[in-house]
């Protein structure tokens, strides 16, 4: 398996266009859509106020 | 926040300190020190988020059964607010192991989804789990809704062992279980330590929303001002 190169922008661009052979931008888009969840659910859980 | 939730700081912290320590460091073994798999390539790195997602939501489902239960045996309020806490969390789990799954799906298998057994049973236990949370807010009285959620949360349990154990069951395009022997030392530790992290940030979610629920219910049973 040949390490294949890879940036930011150009995983962006992977996924933005749909172009299936460079796989780093699925990585990217999975392990940024997990974490900006449990991001997203801790501060949701942080800033909620109880009724009343 | 009620005076005996501020009493626990302390622990709290240290869950959420532990569960960000262990992402931190299993994201970075995972995205750069794991290698890549040799038939996929880099994208089965995706694993490391979507698998971790995807024992947890069953994990918090069980904790919603158990609790339950419980309920039901004691009418105890508190079981009943870990339920709940614990499937509103096993929701956010299971939603983010579906999407991960639908990301990898795409370069792997060619489609983003499948009416796949394994894929199936996940959707239906996700919706289940949508289902209890639309029920709860359709019971005003405190006790009904408690009573029901909980045998619900009982019966939805019966889609926890359909998903875990779908993949071996049924053909499916999905892998059967990985298990120890069959994974590589080197992705197994990123693997582990991020679904410990995961484990503890379930907790620390669980733990926030029942404090959440019990002041919500504190201020249900205050009469209003005459």
């Amino acid at each position: 398996m040949v390490a294949q190169p890879y940036t930011l922008l150009g995983a962006a661009a992977e996924v933005g266009s749909g172009v299936l052979e460079g796989h780093w931008g699925f990585v990217w888009a999975a392990h940024a859509l997990g974490l900006a969840t449990l991001l997203g659910y801790g501060l949701y859980l942080v800033v909620k106020k109880p009724k009343g | 926040m009620s005076a005996e939730s501020t009493k626990r700081p302390l622990g709290q912290w240290l869950v959420l300190g532990t569960g960000v320590t262990l992402l931190g460091l299993g994201e970075y073994l995972g995205l750069f020190w794991a290698p890549p798999e040799m038939a996929m390539g880099d994208v089965m790195r995706i694993i490391y988020v979507h698998v971790p997602s995807g024992w947890l939501a069953l994990v918090a489902f069980l904790s919603t059964a158990i609790f339950s239960g419980l309920y039901l045996r004691t009418k105890t309020p508190r079981y009943d607010h870990i339920a709940d806490a614990s499937a509103k969390t096993g929701t956010v789990f299971n939603a983010m192991s579906l999407a991960t799954g639908m990301i990898w799906a795409k370069p792997t298998w060619g489609v983003w989804w499948s009416w796949d057994p394994r894929l199936s049973f996940t959707l239906i236990m996700f919706l289940l789990y949508v289902a209890y949370s639309a029920l709860r807010r359709f019971v005003d009285d405190t006790e009904s809704r408690a009573r029901w959620a909980a045998v619900y949360g009982i019966f939805a349990s019966v889609s926890l062992p359909l998903v875990y154990y779908s993949a071996n069951w049924f053909r499916s395009l999905h892998q059967p279980h990985s298990t120890p022997q069959t994974v590589d030392a080197s992705m197994k530790l990123p693997l582990r330590i991020n679904a410990f992290a995961f484990l503890f940030l379930m907790i620390w979610f669980i733990w926030r929303r029942y404090e959440l629920l019990r002041a919500d219910a504190a201020h249900e049973s205050t009469p209003p001002p005459a």
